[in-house]
């Protein structure tokens, strides 16, 4: 059987390391041009070259998005770029638009390209088409279902990458202008308002009555998607690559999410564990930002999937500090959130390091006590007598 | 030359249009479309069909299919076909190998009103596509530098509500069961209104079909000073969109762009303007650019 790929996130250079150093064996980014999620800080030229030399001496691939709708005025120097791009062996772009594919056919770049789930892919003569004119790898939409998805694998034959993770557009992906019509923002170019997550009230179009319920306003907001407990399932249907959305998402997130689906994965082939085990399912809602639901997977439950009155997932771990080294005696950290002694933490790294214990004595620069850790950024260190890897973390348990 | 491309959601209302000269039409089909205000049934297609041949039919195939979808699409086609039936329009790339693998001759129209932005990717797609519903959300410039540098057939909705929204979760259904609410209709027959909470509130019509959710603007795109324009810059088909329209106001609507268009008068006159600009209408995209550079959204943030 097939070993998915685990696909991540990265909003930047940091990012990426994280992603990688957790488990990612292939990561998505965005240019300074031409990509979705414009206020993400996204990737200069050099960022992108720096990213593809750290992920390849890593065995982990780079993709990188060129994923906006374009309008006249974006059709300048795509070329220039792609062929940037494929110069430094970018492993894939992601892309939505047929300029983007017309260019590199026409112009022979050497580029393997995917497309994107902006384009709303559904059904298996979609696919063949993309497949037809070159493409390496659909991204399904997100609104198809299990039983679709295992039909669309038996009779296609283009790599099928598949959202397991993240934020959910309650749209069709791609096929939404309420942040356009709203904001004036055009959301198929990367400014989306998030104008599905807004209150609204609902009102009757022949009487003009309110029809909400004024306790709780109508929104279109999503829960997160979360299919942990499903991984098994899509790994046996032979789905090529996990997808985990957030561009925009810390390293802590990234870290806590990565780490637990390379678990999952890994504890499936390696051990032939068949039930996702709870370890890992309680570290993925450590970093849960809302409600998670399980999409379009299942059956279709509508009311489930939706999130009214703003009910948000609290997280039940706080990130507080970043693990620059160690040495054996001690741990220098640079410190993410205010600790102090005496919490409660626990301590996680990339190479599958955890530890739980209470902090006893916190050092300042210069080696002299303190007793907390108040500044953003401030370097730390703690006793610690295990070695652990640079990028590992640091999290309060929170009772 | 450009037409007038009109939705039609019964045979009565194609007759009188068809008075007036007007010989292009969306037609929507129960079941098959999303729904609409359509009462236009599979089998009366080819009452329409055989009118004349002189009649440009578009079969508006509006969804996006899944798997278990398509063996009812391609018995449609076929039927469709048999009926002399040339158009349809689609918003699923899908269908371009649908129509190879049975072997028909349809034109195929990309019917997508989000992803037609620019006439590169037009150019491309025109191998696979005999013309394109130009997309909501760009403007008069844009629209018309399409038009210079492209060599398909080109649609630009000019009148009626915009399609804003297609989602495939039934939102309104969830919300009121969430809620324990019984609200009867919530249908392309009886929509509903939402209203953001803003201080300068936006409003625009909701609705359910068995297939999703809709969202459309509240009122009318009307392109009246953008028209003479999109005539000289070759748009093939300008269209009226009449969802939610009284069907007398659409009728004189299309009957005074129609005057418009075969020149009976030269000038939009006053009385006409004030018709067709009927204090809610607005320019929609046509004017103003969409930002997404996040320096150009602060910028347009510091003017409100």
């Amino acid at each position: 059987m097939k070993k998915p790929e685990l696909l991540a996130p990265a909003g930047d250079l940091e990012k990426l390391k994280i992603a990688i150093l957790y488990g990612a064996d292939a990561v998505y980014i965005g240019g300074k041009s031409f990509s979705l999620r414009s206020a993400a800080a996204n990737f200069s030229r050099e960022d992108i070259a720096q990213a593809i030399i750290f992920a390849h001496e890593h065995h982990a691939k780079v993709y990188v998005v060129v994923n906006i709708i374009f309008h006249n005025s974006d059709l300048v120097n795509l070329k220039e770029y792609l062929e940037y791009l494929a110069l430094i062996k970018v492993d894939a772009i992601i892309t939505a638009d047929m300029y983007v594919i017309d260019v590199i056919k026409k112009e022979k770049i050497a580029l393997e390209f995917h497309v994107s789930t902006q384009q709303s892919i559904t059904n298996s003569y979609a696919i063949k088409f993309y497949e037809k004119i070159g493409a390496s790898r659909v991204v399904l939409a997100r609104e198809t279902s299990y039983e679709q998805l295992k039909t669309l694998k038996e009779n296609t034959n283009v790599e099928l990458e598949y959202f397991i993770h993240g934020a959910m557009c309650v749209a069709f992906s791609g096929r939404c202008m309420l942040s356009n019509y709203y904001s004036m923002r055009d959301s198929n170019r990367g400014g989306c308002s998030q104008s599905c997550r807004w209150n609204y009230d609902l009102i009757d179009s022949s009487t003009k009555e309110l029809i909400s319920n004024e306790d709780c306003f109508f929104t279109m907001s999503s829960k997160d998607l979360s299919l942990a407990r499903y991984l098994y399932l899509l790994i046996a249907l032979g789905v090529d690559s996990f997808k985990i959305e957030g561009r925009m998402k810390s390293i802590y997130y990234l870290a806590t999410i990565i780490s637990s689906y390379r678990n999952i994965i890994d504890e499936y082939f390696e051990n032939g564990i068949e039930e996702v085990r709870d370890f890992n399912l309680n570290n993925l809602s450590k970093a849960a930002n809302r409600q998670v639901d399980i999409g379009f997977i299942d059956e279709y439950h509508f009311e489930q999937i939706q999130l009214y009155q703003n009910r948000d997932e609290h997280p039940t771990k706080e990130f507080i500090g970043l693990v620059l080294a160690s040495d054996g005696n001690y741990l220098k950290i640079e410190q993410r959130n205010n600790f102090k002694v005496g919490d409660s933490v626990e301590l996680f790294g990339p190479n599958h390091e955890y530890y739980q214990f209470e902090i006893t004595n916190i050092f300042d620069e210069n080696m002299n006590l303190i007793m907390v850790a108040p500044h953003p950024q401030q370097i730390v260190y703690l006793p610690f007598k295990e070695q652990v890897a640079s990028y590992a973390m640091l999290r309060k348990v929170i009772s | 030359m450009s037409k007038l491309l009109l939705d039609i959601y019964d045979l009565e209302d194609m007759n009188r249009y068809l008075k007036l000269g007007i010989n292009a039409f969306i037609i929507n089909i129960v079941e098959f479309s999303s729904e609409k205000m359509s009462n236009i049934y599979l089998e009366q297609v080819k009452i329409i069909t055989e009118l004349s041949e002189d009649i440009d039919i578009f079969i508006n195939l509006d969804r996006l299919y899944f798997d278990e979808d398509i063996n009812s699409i391609k018995t449609l086609l076929k039927k469709l076909n048999k009926m002399k039936v040339k158009k349809i329009m689609t918003c699923d790339i899908g269908m371009i190998e649908i129509v190879k693998e049975l072997g028909l001759k349809f034109e195929i129209f990309n019917g997508s009103s989000t992803l037609n932005t620019n006439y590169q990717s037009i150019n491309y797609l025109s191998n696979y596509y005999r013309g394109f519903l130009l997309s909501n959300e760009i403007n008069a410039e844009e629209i018309n530098e399409i038009a210079d540098n492209t060599n398909t057939i080109l649609i630009l909705q000019i009148y009626g509500k915009q399609l804003m929204f297609t989602s495939k979760r039934k939102l309104l259904t969830s919300y009121f069961q969430y809620n324990n609410m019984e609200v009867t209709a919530f249908n392309a027959q009886h929509p509903l209104i939402i209203k953001d909470a803003s201080q300068d509130p936006n409003y625009s019509y909701i609705y359910e079909d068995n297939n999703g959710t809709y969202i459309t603007t509240l009122n009318n795109i009307n392109a009246v000073d953008y028209f003479e324009s999109f005539k000289e810059h070759g748009i093939n088909y300008l269209y009226l969109n009449n969802l939610f329209i009284d069907k007398n106001v659409y009728y004189v609507m299309v009957k005074i762009y129609n005057d418009f268009l075969n020149e009976y008068i030269g000038i939009i006159d006053a009385q006409a303007r004030t018709y067709l600009l009927d204090g809610t209408s607005h320019d929609s995209f046509l004017e103003n650019k969409t930002v997404f550079n996040l320096d150009d959204i602060k910028e347009r943030e510091t003017l409100f």
